[in-house]
């Protein structure tokens, strides 16, 4: 204490170089991933439980006849799900992030990779949710009730990334709500006002349609994340 | 600490953007100096691993550009970036942060420390949307600086810099090259000039030359000159050489010119510069030129 208040200590010579000279600790891939649910945007959320709820009042509190309507006003909101998944995966293109993104440790095929994973399991939940909601209320079985409700969503799934593959994102937005409305509107017409559609002996159109769009949907998201290895080039930039 | 390229292509279509670039890079700052489509920034994006070479191969110490490691050791700022526009400063810091693999704490501590670097620390809590060009490139370097970065390579940053940012930047730059590969890509040549050790010029997607400032001027040393010339004889002249200065003096005209002999009696010999080299390489000579 003496010799603390008899001499004064000198500044610190070459500090900020010694605290970098450290080797802090590094945020594993899954501290990343959940990282990255913080960055998804509210309005991702609140569609979510906006659809359950929807799925609530039509399963549990409306009369049992009422229950048939759910089923085409739910999967009639599908699709802006779909759209709304489509959009945050593409936000790093759409806000010129992809270009710092890629250069970073985790990537740009992590980041979309990551919202994909977050975003899949927050619509299966959301899904599910809805079909157990549903359970008893339908007179079709749980899978079919299924196929039903995430027709329209899987179709504008796989059209949106269809688009977005092949055209600049930006623009492509503006036919990706495009999609998704009119996938919306023909559900709604085609459930409601045609309801033979949903008839035993159409069943396995209905599946193999389900199939063949799966299918596509795999490949699109394939496509997707091809791109994401390398910026788009454009001749622009030596013009 | 080496960055090496080893004979770096990338061809689109039948366009040879990059031709076979090979260079080794260590400590300190290195000036990336061409004009508009030399292929500086097709260059710094394949050392970058966002674009993919057609041939060759970028490497620092041994790791691959396409290695999660060699990405650890990267800083990188593009020419133009975008935002998330929900983001302010600070929370556009912990997602690059967060991106580039710090945990959330350390990248928060980061952040704050990066800010004041960048004078934005007063702004960190505002909106980048409501943020001039020379804050948004600050918050740009600030990015580029999170990992603690061996190798940073920025891609014009000092443009929308005012002067005065412009000569913190510098010294800034100057003591990050100390311990680190900065690869800094600009036109402005007096940049390059004051802070860059080591000089790449590229042009047609091809690097001319490499080497310190003296070595550079001194390919054209004896080349400059300067000659105070009446009206008829200066048009005769600028449409002949690369014109560096034109300055007029009453009935007079005073010329900076690079040639490779006197271009006329009463021309006087000048040292060279690095904007003489510059001009030299990549200005053109208009046969048709005239004096306003």
């Amino acid at each position: 204490m003496q010799i603390k208040s008899a001499y004064k200590s000198p500044m610190p010579v070459r500090r900020d170089e010694f605290l970098h000279s450290f080797n802090y600790p590094k945020a594993s891939y899954g501290d990343f991933v959940i990282n990255q649910i913080g960055y998804i945007r509210i309005r991702v959320w609140l569609l979510s439980v906006a659809s359950i709820a929807a799925a609530f009042i039509g399963g549990r509190v409306c009369h049992y006849t009422d229950a048939f309507n759910t089923l085409w006003v739910i999967s009639s909101i599908m699709p802006f799900i779909a759209l709304v998944t489509v959009i945050e995966l593409m936000r790093s293109t759409s806000c010129h992030m992809a270009e710092l993104e890629m250069s970073c440790r985790y990537s740009l095929t992590d980041v979309i990779l990551a919202r994909l994973g977050i975003l899949a399991g927050l619509n299966l939940m959301v899904f599910i949710t809805m079909l157990l909601l549903l359970r008893g209320r339908i007179e079709y079985s749980l899978w079919r009730t299924g196929i039903y409700m995430l027709f329209p969503f899987i179709l504008t799934c796989s059209l949106s990334l269809a688009v977005i593959n092949f055209i600049k994102a930006r623009e492509g937005f503006y036919i990706c709500s495009g999609i998704s409305c009119f996938v919306s509107m023909i559900n709604s017409i085609v459930v409601y006002s045609v309801p033979i559609v949903l008839a035993d002996r159409y069943m396995v159109v209905w599946c193999i349609l389900f199939l063949s769009l799966m299918i596509f949907l795999v490949l699109q998201i394939f496509k997707l994340i091809k791109k994401t290895e390398e910026l788009q080039w454009s001749l622009v930039l030596t013009a | 600490m080496e960055l090496s390229t080893d004979c770096l292509t990338k061809q689109y279509d039948k366009k040879i953007v990059v031709d076979r670039i090979s260079m080794t890079l260590n400590k300190g700052v290195y000036g990336l100096l061409g004009a508009n489509g030399a292929g500086k920034t097709t260059l710094i994006r394949m050392m970058c691993g966002i674009l993919k070479p057609t041939s060759g191969e970028v490497t620092f110490n041994g790791v691959d550009v396409t290695h999660e490691d060699y990405r650890d050791a990267l800083g990188y700022m593009p020419q133009f970036f975008g935002y998330y526009p929900e983001f302010n400063a600070m929370e556009f810091l912990c997602y690059m942060g967060c991106l580039k693999g710090l945990t959330k704490k350390r990248a928060r501590e980061r952040s704050k420390e990066l800010l004041e670097l960048v004078s934005l620390t007063d702004v960190a809590g505002s909106k980048i949307k409501t943020f001039s060009g020379g804050m948004k490139q600050r918050l740009g370097i600030a990015q580029a600086l999170l990992n603690n970065p061996k190798i940073l390579i920025l891609d014009e940053p000092t443009a929308g810099l005012d002067p005065k940012e412009r000569v913190r930047f510098r010294s800034l730059i100057s003591q990050l090259g100390e311990d680190k590969i900065v690869l800094l890509s600009t036109h402005i040549v007096s940049d390059i000039e004051s802070i860059a050790a080591n000089i790449l010029i590229m042009k047609g997607g091809r690097l001319l030359h490499k080497g310190t400032l003296e070595e550079i001027t001194a390919l054209i040393e004896g080349k400059v000159f300067e000659c105070n010339l009446d009206r008829t004889a200066a048009e005769a002249l600028i449409s002949k050489y690369p014109v560096i200065n034109l300055r007029y003096q009453q009935d007079r005209t005073l010329l900076r010119l690079v040639c490779e002999e006197k271009p006329c009696v009463g021309a006087v010999n000048a040292a060279a510069t690095l904007e003489d080299v510059y001009l030299y390489y990549f200005s053109e000579v208009n046969p048709n030129a005239k004096l306003f």
